[in-house]
């Protein structure tokens, strides 16, 4: 497992392909050029390894901020 | 799950085809940007595709494939026993196409002939299912897979308008006294079936030619819908445990396995399962770059174009094949090739 903070620079790096301090907790995902089906994957490929779940479609849908991400992985990993 | 075991079947052939020459996925009519499709690319992993044009049927591809390999194996027409052809992609709901390759191949009316509609598993499945039938009074059976997806895609779809290729497929069965044990685990879970689905043109919802447009991808219900989230989830979930359970079936570890021809669904998830069980990357051939997804072709595809081979023969491995996907359906199977022929790549 991963801390919360690995976690944010590997999606800005890696997910979203911004500089590392880009995104904060109230970025809107939207506003993300490559916030797209792809990301998505990539994302949930990074919950997956890093923290033992993925996101269903309902909940890829319910995601507006970066902080619903790191929401899902405090409540998932209760 | 479903197991079965068998100590009869021996893989004497494979032989795949394409249609024409490879095409750059820049050159396909599609609604990426330039920059989305070398992230495509990257992630995903295809560059190029085969697609076919005009009125060519996989049924065309494949009776290619089978007529080349027949040939070059000596098989004589009348010595085949029966025809089984998986695709999603038929000629028409009815007739079968197996009965219309029966006659395009010149084979006997005594062979059995049979179509299933079965998508990315449809290559393991049909293995099974062959085996099963080969004995003493029916050695030898041609398994035809292969699907032409190219003609049911929305340009305008990007989760599937650079995904998938076209092929079709030969693969020549025998039956062989005391030949080595071959494994094979069978699943479904129908709760995934719409999320890859063509939902016009069948019997359930006949030609109303309703239109989806939903964040910018728009097909209509006659094209192949595909949820690109929910097949990851479905795929990470299942597929490392069948992986874990078809070893298991087999008395066998993963060190005994020389290669895991897995369903080219997608480089990513292809990488995710591997990091999930642990497969090093030279055990894991991978080609979506060159055909892109051809559903059930994939795994056929990589035997004959991955495999080290001496003079068109595999060397004798030891392979774990799965498919996976569309149903959702999967199956996995532990096979040993050994003097399997493999016919040059097909274009026509």
């Amino acid at each position: 497992m991963i801390t919360i903070n690995e976690f944010k620079v590997m999606f800005e790096e890696d997910i979203v392909m911004v500089s590392e301090g880009d995104i904060m907790e109230n970025t809107l995902l939207e506003s993300l050029e490559d916030w797209d089906s792809m990301a998505v994957v990539a994302l949930n490929g990074a919950l997956d390894e890093h923290y033992g779940f993925t996101l269903n479609e309902e909940e890829i849908k319910s995601l507006v901020t970066f902080s619903d991400i790191i929401n899902f992985i405090m409540q998932k990993n209760k | 799950m479903a197991y079965f075991q068998n100590t009869h079947l021996n893989v004497r052939g494979i032989s795949c085809a394409v249609p024409g020459d490879p095409i750059d996925i820049r050159d396909i009519e599609s609604t990426f940007t330039e920059k989305e499709i070398k992230k495509f690319t990257k992630m995903v992993g295809v560059e190029e595709l085969h697609r076919v044009n005009g009125d060519k049927t996989t049924l065309d591809l494949c009776v290619a494939a089978a007529s080349e390999l027949m040939g070059n194996i000596n098989w004589e027409p009348d010595e085949v026993n029966g025809i089984i052809f998986i695709s999603q992609t038929p000629d028409y709901f009815l007739p079968t196409s197996s009965s219309i390759i029966q006659e395009k191949l010149g084979l006997s009316d005594s062979c059995f002939c049979f179509d299933i509609n079965l998508g990315c598993s449809g290559y393991v499945y049909g293995l099974q299912i062959a085996a099963n039938m080969l004995n003493k009074y029916n050695k030898k059976i041609l398994l035809l897979v292969g699907d032409t997806i190219s003609k049911i895609i929305s340009p305008e779809d990007k989760s599937v308008s650079l995904l998938f290729g076209d092929a079709g497929t030969a693969t020549a069965l025998e039956y062989k006294e005391d030949s080595s044990l071959s494994s094979f685990i069978l699943g479904t879970d129908g709760k995934g079936a719409n999320n890859l689905i063509v939902r016009e043109g069948a019997f359930r919802n006949q030609r109303e030619h309703k239109s989806q447009n939903v964040s910018g991808d728009y097909w209509k219900d006659a094209n192949l819908y595909m949820n690109g989230t929910e097949i990851f989830n479905f795929t990470l979930r299942e597929i490392p445990k069948l992986i874990e359970e078809t070893l298991t079936f087999h008395k066998a570890v993963k060190e005994d396995i020389d290669y895991f021809i897995f369903h080219q669904a997608n480089k990513f998830i292809l990488e995710q399962i591997a990091r999930k069980i642990g497969i090093e990357k030279g055990s894991l051939p991978i080609n979506i770059g060159k055909f892109g997804n051809t559903s059930s072709a994939t795994i056929p595809l990589i035997l004959t174009t991955e495999l080290p081979k001496k003079n068109n023969y595999i060397d004798r491995c030891t392979c774990l094949l799965s498919g996976f996907g569309v149903g959702y359906s999967w199956g996995a199977a532990v096979i040993n090739f050994e003097n399997t022929f493999v016919n040059n790549l097909i274009r026509i």
